[in-house]
């Protein structure tokens, strides 16, 4: 879905995409221990294969983003195992371009991992119900804040081409719930069975 | 743990096969000097009432139309030559094509259809007949160039699964590469 084709951008934000994925990228990779690597391309491979694939959802066809999830399990390191991802994509694909490979990855890593620390403290074991309710609805909106910086970015760039808000929230208003209910349902799971997983651990790294 | 992650990930593979990339894709056939065609998304749909521009290579905007409820749009552009057209999904989705009306050619995969036989009738029948042939062959192979079109941006189960391998093998390069710094290796 988030996924921006080459020639849309206008250099300033191409620029400031760049600048700021690099940015987080690099704050993702000093994160990342040891003991973070197999679970850091786990993610990643999570998210390569659910966001390749598009299932039909009414009209159009939509598929999963996980900004949510990731950024809750890996903190910064959404980053880098996203930007795998999204350049894999990219090679493999063809979707969205290589210049816009920061500015996609900004759109669907931040809001996922700026969230994902927010809600942390409030994340714990002890309450799986909450906790699983909050980790579905920071998914859902990160959805949207993605949903939203595209938006931005294109009507910035090339006003011709700006996205329409009522058909931008056709498109992502399911895609949000469906991906809330996902990440919820992975958030009781991961609570109940290794909860070091979703533990403080993903922010902070286990090794420097 | 993660072998049970592994293998709900596989069956999630398995699942939603055969997959389909989420692309805005645009068809365009020349007919004479009329443009028609149809935007659609591969995963399924077709974008209705989306915006199609019209403009030159260099990017100078010659028109502006909606697309039809089945994605569908015609146009005929004021002076024969090669057009860019690019089509606004309206959800962040763009699709490009080029185009050309007159015969020089593009980039791009739509074709060119001669006028029908009937429009003009040069006198030369070597003349008409290479046009009949012409207009006959455009007409057989659409179907085809549709169907290449659609095929374009599906993913390969291949493809997948060598994303995999290469998400293993870079984990396994940055892990090589920790422990050759931190000494563990050694």
């Amino acid at each position: 879905m988030a996924h921006i084709p080459d020639g849309v951008l206008s250099l300033p934000v191409l620029a400031a995409g760049t600048l700021a994925g690099a940015g987080g990228l690099w704050l993702g990779v000093r994160q990342l221990g040891d003991r973070d690597i197999p679970r850091t391309a786990l993610l990643a491979a999570v998210f390569f294969i659910a966001s390749s694939l598009a299932f039909p959802l009414g009209p159009t066809s939509v598929h999963l983003l996980l900004g949510g999830l990731m950024g809750l399990m890996l903190g910064w390191k959404a980053f880098p195992a996203i930007f795998v991802g999204l350049l894999l994509q990219a090679l493999l694909f063809g979707f969205g371009g290589l210049t816009v490979l920061g500015v996609d990855l900004v759109n669907m890593a931040l809001p996922g991992v700026l969230l994902a620390i927010t809600i942390r403290p409030l994340i714990s074991a002890a309450h799986p119900t909450r906790s699983a309710a909050l980790a579905g609805l920071s998914a859902a909106l990160s959805v949207l804040v993605t949903a939203g910086l595209v938006g931005l970015e294109i009507a910035v760039s090339e006003p011709a081409f700006a996205p329409a808000v009522g058909v931008m929230a056709v498109a992502y208003l399911p895609l949000s719930i469906l991906e809330a209910a996902v990440t919820a349902f992975v958030t009781l799971y991961l609570l109940k069975v290794k909860p070091e997983m979703i533990g403080a651990s993903a922010l902070i790294g286990t090794t420097p | 743990m993660i072998r049970r992650l592994a293998t709900a990930l596989v069956a999630l593979a398995c699942l939603a096969l055969p997959a389909e990339a989420h692309r805005l894709k645009l068809f365009a056939q020349v007919t004479g000097e009329t443009i028609a065609g149809y935007g659609f998304y591969i995963g399924g749909g077709r974008p209705e009432g989306a915006d199609l521009v019209v403009a030159t290579p260099d990017g100078k905007e010659v028109s502006r139309l909606k697309t039809g409820t089945d994605g569908g749009f015609s146009f005929t552009p004021p002076t024969p030559g090669r057009y860019r057209l690019t089509l606004s999904g309206g959800d962040g989705h763009l699709a490009t094509v080029d185009v050309s009306t007159d015969g020089t050619p593009t980039t791009g995969q739509a074709v060119k259809t001669p006028t029908s036989p009937t429009a003009t009738l040069p006198d030369d029948l070597d003349a008409r007949i290479a046009q009949a042939v012409d207009a006959a062959v455009a007409r057989q192979i659409r179907p085809l160039l549709e169907a290449y079109d659609a095929a374009d941006g599906r993913v390969r189960f291949n493809d997948l699964i060598g994303g995999l391998g290469w998400i293993a093998g870079l984990a396994g390069l940055w892990a090589w590469f920790r422990s050759r710094r931190s000494g563990h290796g050694s």
